[in-house]
């Protein structure tokens, strides 16, 4: 029994296929049409799964939409008419969209479905709930049969945060938060205000955390708490939206109060990173861990729960999901890989699924290797294209050698099995070096990832071997918290706040507060890499590797061998690893010379 | 080659063929030929920007139309309607109390 979850029309498009309860396949759109964060209908994502699985459309017992679009369209409409006349500019920006197209959903899928393959029969899609999606995609794929379940995002219809109690046969609503108060986009609002763009800076502002000075950031988070909004006992919050202009016109904050708050004028993405901003992204995140922190202990009062499974964009601020961790309320917290909109196209099919079915865990609950994979033919067959010298070899025998040659200080692209699900390279997509030299931050941003150098590069390390090197220990396999590196030694001077003078047997990765975006793997879920590690522990001591997403900056994660090969050939990566094959900088210098590389918009 | 340079093919050849006819064979008619052949040349240029322009304007007035139309709508009926719609006032905490446990996924509202 086939069910396919789409989630599409707003940021990060993806889709899903559910077989007999199980997230079979599952690709987010950005990754097929290389523009990141793709909105657009996820046509090439369905074509990918139905081809993988060897279906059709007409094969699908049940298509489900991860929101309902009407709601939506009824917030908009009672939004714009609490807040009229302020309203007009929303108004003629949003209705033409919504009565051009959006309002006849139904119509416009299956337009979008007879694109794909004209014989569709019309099948009547069904329409999730934003947050269930969210929350459904976190329960079903979890190793609970009990679970309070959070979601936190900048909105849905209508819901900005929702709390449910899920068991294995049931699920119940508990209580909602209500646009425009939202713990989400007030989120964002910091990240516009310090330069960054919403929906994909989010996690800059975190990462520039840490360089923000502890005092300072404490007289500004006062300044946040006391005027742009309230907080209740249980956690939720009232906006004074007074400071913001989302809610009625097409900026997200009022700039001239914001400016007469904070001394400071909104920071433009060319703009210095002065240390204003640096105190001011810390004072943020202070605010938003301060409140998560009141919410998450007002939903183990009200389920009394022992587990807690958390989903929506905020729980992709893993410096926040570790203090929730370390509250200690929950005895496991589980987030989904994708814990964004992105999700919402498994949650949707799996909560129709199991809609009057009972849930059962399973040993193998779930991996995020959901993506496509590709086989040696088709490998080569893009070696060929670009006419690149290789070698071929079975992986496996070749692993010593490729641990020597990051040992040695060597750049290496990682591109194995199936891609991952979700926003983050996990083992299978990723650029590889080593953590152990000083100089390795500096060369991976210059030489590849062309990326601020404000942020450290994340380790991946095997489970079973986190506890000598980070701590506290537990196994971390989707990068979803963050962990202290043991070997670090904190510098108590303003002065030292740069990253090339951090003290830890692994600079590269530690940030500056200590902290880790940690990855672990054991054997089963990653047996190639865990093995690469193992090998690089025999050679250095350490099982311990840099992993970043195979990409540049501005770019999606690559998907196909022909992506890496790009993006090998557009940057000074040394050494390229397609499945059995490797590819050396050194033996394909004239390629790397007359290649002409793809440009793309910074994020 | 498409449409338009074949067309223009076929409008050169006239032309020099029939250039040959009027000034070497002195056939008077092709005089004729040669003006309605650069009559051709130059109406199918102009005819092009022609149509861009008129797309352009019909669009423009469309998107007149629709901004007046929904402009009148937002004034006679959002304003109006608006000072009946109150603000909820918010006291102890901003949750709303759901108990809710069910999904309606046939519906898309
Ligand atoms: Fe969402």
């Amino acid at each position: 029994m086939y069910t396919l979850g789409i989630s599409a029309f707003y940021h990060d498009s993806a889709a899903a296929l559910i077989k007999n309860g199980k997230v079979i396949f599952a690709a987010q759109e950005e990754r097929f049409t290389r523009i990141k964060g793709d909105s657009n209908f996820p046509t090439n994502a369905i074509r990918f799964l139905l081809t993988e699985e060897g279906i059709t459309l007409n094969d699908l017992e049940n298509i489900v939409y991860y929101d309902k679009p009407w709601k939506k369209f009824e917030r908009i409409v009672d939004t714009i008419l609490l807040t009229s006349p302020r309203s007009f500019k929303q108004f003629l920006n949003a209705m033409p969209s919504w009565l051009g197209e959006k309002l006849y959903f139904r119509t416009l899928l299956k337009k979008h479905f007879k694109n794909i393959d004209p014989s569709f029969n019309g099948k009547r899609v069904m329409f999730s709930d934003h947050h269930f999606s969210h929350a459904a995609s976190c329960f079903y794929t979890s190793p609970f049969e009990e679970s309070a379940a959070l979601v936190v995002d900048g909105v849905g219809e209508w819901a900005t945060l929702s709390i449910y109690k899920f068991t294995k046969n049931s699920h119940k609503l508990l209580k909602q938060m209500n646009f425009p108060h939202s713990i989400g986009i007030l989120y964002s609002a910091f990240t516009f205000y310090c330069g960054f763009k919403i929906n994909s800076g989010e996690y800059k502002l975190m990462g520039l955390a840490p360089y923000g000075r502890d005092k300072e950031a404490i007289k500004i988070q006062e300044i946040i708490e006391k005027n742009l909004f309230t907080t209740f006992d249980d956690g939720s919050i009232e906006l004074n939206l007074e400071n913001f202009e989302f809610h009625h016109g097409l900026k997200t904050i009022n700039d001239k109060r914001w400016k007469e708050l904070f001394k400071h004028s909104v920071r433009s993405e060319e703009d210095e990173l002065t240390q204003f901003y640096c105190d001011f992204a810390k004072a943020s995140q202070l605010a938003v861990e301060k409140i998560l922190l009141k919410i998450t202990k007002h939903v183990k009062e009200i389920t009394l729960s022992e587990n807690l499974c958390f989903s929506g964009g905020v729980a992709l601020n893993c410096v926040a999901n570790s203090k929730i961790k370390e509250q200690n309320l929950f005895r496991n917290i589980w987030i989904h890989p994708a814990p964004g909109d992105a999700g919402g196209a498994i949650g949707a099919a799996l909560g129709f699924y199991f809609k009057d079915k009972q849930y059962k865990k399973r040993e193998d609950h779930f991996n995020a290797y959901l993506g496509p994979e590709y086989s040696d033919q088709e490998i080569l067959r893009s070696i060929k294209k670009f006419k690149l010298k290789h070698n071929k070899k079975v992986i496996v025998e070749s692993i010593e050698s490729i641990a020597k040659d990051l040992a040695e200080g060597k750049v290496l692209g990682w591109f194995q099995g199936k891609m991952e699900w979700g926003p983050r390279a996990l083992g299978n997509r990723s650029i590889l070096a080593s953590p152990l030299e000083q100089t390795m931050q500096k060369k991976l941003n210059l030489k590849i990832k062309f990326r601020e150098g404000f942020r450290p590069f994340a380790p991946i390390t095997i489970e079973s071997k986190a506890h000598k090197y980070f701590e506290p220990n537990y196994s971390n396999p989707y990068m979803q918290f963050t962990q202290r590196v043991k070997s670090y030694k904190k510098i108590d001077s303003e002065e030292f706040k740069s990253l090339s003078n951090i003290e830890s047997d692994f600079p590269s990765i530690t940030h500056l507060d200590g902290s880790a975006r940690l990855q672990t793997v054991n054997s089963e879920q990653n047996p190639l890499i865990t093995c690469l590690l193992e090998k690089f522990e025999l050679v250095t001591g350490y099982p311990i590797l840099i992993n970043t997403s195979f990409n540049v900056r501005g770019e999606p994660i690559v998907c196909s061998p022909i992506d890496a090969i790009r993006c090998f050939l557009s940057t000074e990566m040394d050494i390229l690893v397609l499945g059995n094959f490797i590819l050396r900088r050194e033996e394909n210098l004239d390629a790397i010379t007359n290649f002409k590389p793809e440009v793309f918009n910074k994020d | 080659m498409n449409q338009a340079q074949l067309n223009n093919l076929a409008l050169k050849i006239l032309l020099v063929s029939h250039g040959y006819l009027l000034f070497v064979e002195k056939q008077s008619f092709s005089a004729y030929t040669i003006g309605l052949v650069i009559l051709t040349i130059i109406f199918s240029r102009f005819s092009e920007k022609l149509n861009l322009a008129i797309e352009t304007q019909v669009k423009n007035i469309a998107q007149f139309l629709l901004i007046s139309v929904l402009t009148i709508i937002y004034i006679l009926v959002f304003i109006p309607f608006s000072f009946f719609r109150k603000k909820h006032l918010v006291t102890k905490s901003n949750f709303t109390i759901m108990e809710s446990d069910q999904i309606q996924f046939e519906r898309p509202w």
